[in-house]
């Protein structure tokens, strides 16, 4: 097979994979039930696609080796000379794109990271005060809030929280933060940031961020509830997202009401079959976009 | 044993609580009761305040006087305001619990909660 069957082979994977994947994925049987697995094919469908794109760029940069003045013994392989450049540059100048594109938001979005964790350390440092039966920081504020800092091991709640909440409630509300910086959900939260911001144009990668962003939420819960218990976390989802006096900030599009429901429901199984589906689909997902790139020679490049 | 910036909290505490300026003598001063420290100690403390923007500072014949730059409902307001802030953030540093909901999602949270609890008191 030559290379332009390569490379539309694998675009079009790319393509099939980004428009499947989503209808797939966010039917409501599966992200409620099982949000790891989720996740994990949202992550593991977009890589794939994005192998894909990648392996077809690096097939049009290697097909460079064929030209004459690179390979004389390749004279007549019957690749044109002009196809050829044009797939070279073609290809050298996607993936320089795609490389500054992220560099640059990856670095965006560090500085930003680095900047709130900063100061949120050093205002907690003169305002906040350790409790070591939480084992969390307590600020006073006049909102009730709770949150975790990413990167750090610092959890936060307001003093106003915790007189709002009951001891199970508050119990609830520390575990589900504490399984945020546990499960280092910060990072595959920054990881679907980065692509949506590198490429704004792409839309399923805003789909693939809301989605990380929703389903860690989800993770989350099921910890908790498996700590603690679901009515209590459902109980301090509603007491502590009430309708701050700030107004509309942080709106959460519906997000609390589905958790709330869902938390009332019957607990999700944990169960071994999913596993093994997810193991597959996986290998598959990630395995395809190779042994399209190899057919049928079984060389990569 | 209090770490330097357990100190910097104490020290920042007392002066928003006493709401007047104070040297590092009546700062050593107040926390004597419950604290020996050294001169030294609560100079450097706050002079460390002074340098990172927390403590203003005004020669009062030989010795400075310090205050805070803000009150601390004003700094709690702008920790709670990066809080409120990261959900429409792009860069996800703060994972909030949950975010604030609208009267009506409020109201539907109530409802599903209020429907749970008659479902298991009639079971019961």
């Amino acid at each position: 097979m030559n290379v332009a069957t390569h490379v539309l082979l694998l675009t079009g994977y790319a393509a099939t994979v980004a428009t499947v994947a989503p209808h797939v994925l966010s039917r409501p049987a599966l992200s409620p039930r099982s949000p790891g697995l989720a996740l994990a094919l949202w992550h593991a469908s977009i890589g794939s696609a994005g192998l894909a794109l990648g392996l077809a760029a690096v097939k049009l940069v290697s097909a460079a080796r064929y030209l004459p003045f690179v390979r004389s013994e390749h004279h007549d392989h019957g690749i044109p000379v002009v196809e050829t450049l044009a797939g070279l540059a073609i290809g050298l100048v996607l993936i320089a794109f795609a490389a500054t594109r992220m560099t640059k938001t990856g670095l965006r979005i560090l500085r930003g990271h680095r900047k709130t964790r900063d100061r949120q350390m050093e205002l907690l440092a003169v305002l906040g005060r350790h409790d070591p039966e939480l084992d969390a920081t307590v600020v006073p504020a006049t909102v009730a809030a709770a949150y975790c800092i990413a990167g750090t091991r610092r959890i936060v709640v307001t003093d106003h929280a915790i007189k709002l909440l009951q001891p199970r409630q508050l119990a609830a509300v520390l575990a589900h933060e504490r399984a945020h910086l546990a499960g280092r959900h910060h990072l595959l939260v920054g990881w679907a940031t980065l692509l949506a911001g590198a490429f704004p144009a792409v839309k399923v990668l805003d789909q693939l961020r809301e989605e990380t962003r929703n389903l860690v939420e989800l993770l989350a819960d099921d910890r908790a509830r498996r700590l603690v218990d679901g009515s209590s976390l459902a109980g301090a989802i509603a007491l502590l997202g009430r309708a701050s006096p700030s107004g509309t900030l942080g709106a959460t599009g519906g997000q609390a009401l589905a958790r709330v429901e869902r938390l009332l429901g019957p607990p999700p199984e944990r169960s071994s079959p999913a596993l093994i589906a997810l193991g597959a689909a996986t290998s598959i997902l990630i395995g395809l976009p190779l042994l399209l790139a190899s057919f049928p020679s079984g060389v990569l490049f | 044993m209090r770490t330097f910036g357990d100190l910097e909290s104490l020290v920042m505490d007392r002066l928003w609580n006493a709401d007047r300026p104070a040297t590092v003598r009546e700062m050593l001063d107040t926390l004597a009761s419950e604290r020996q420290l050294a001169y030294t100690t609560v100079m450097t403390v706050m002079d460390n305040l002074y340098r990172k923007g927390w403590l203003t500072r005004e020669l009062d014949g030989k010795a400075y006087r310090y205050q805070p730059v803000s009150s601390r409902r004003d700094y709690s307001a702008e920790l709670m305001r990066q809080v409120l802030a990261g959900s429409g953030d792009e860069v996800a540093t703060l994972l909030r619990f949950v975010d604030s909901m609208t009267d009506q999602e409020a109201s539907a949270v109530r409802d599903a909660l209020l429907d749970r609890r008659r479902a298991d008191d009639h079971d019961s």
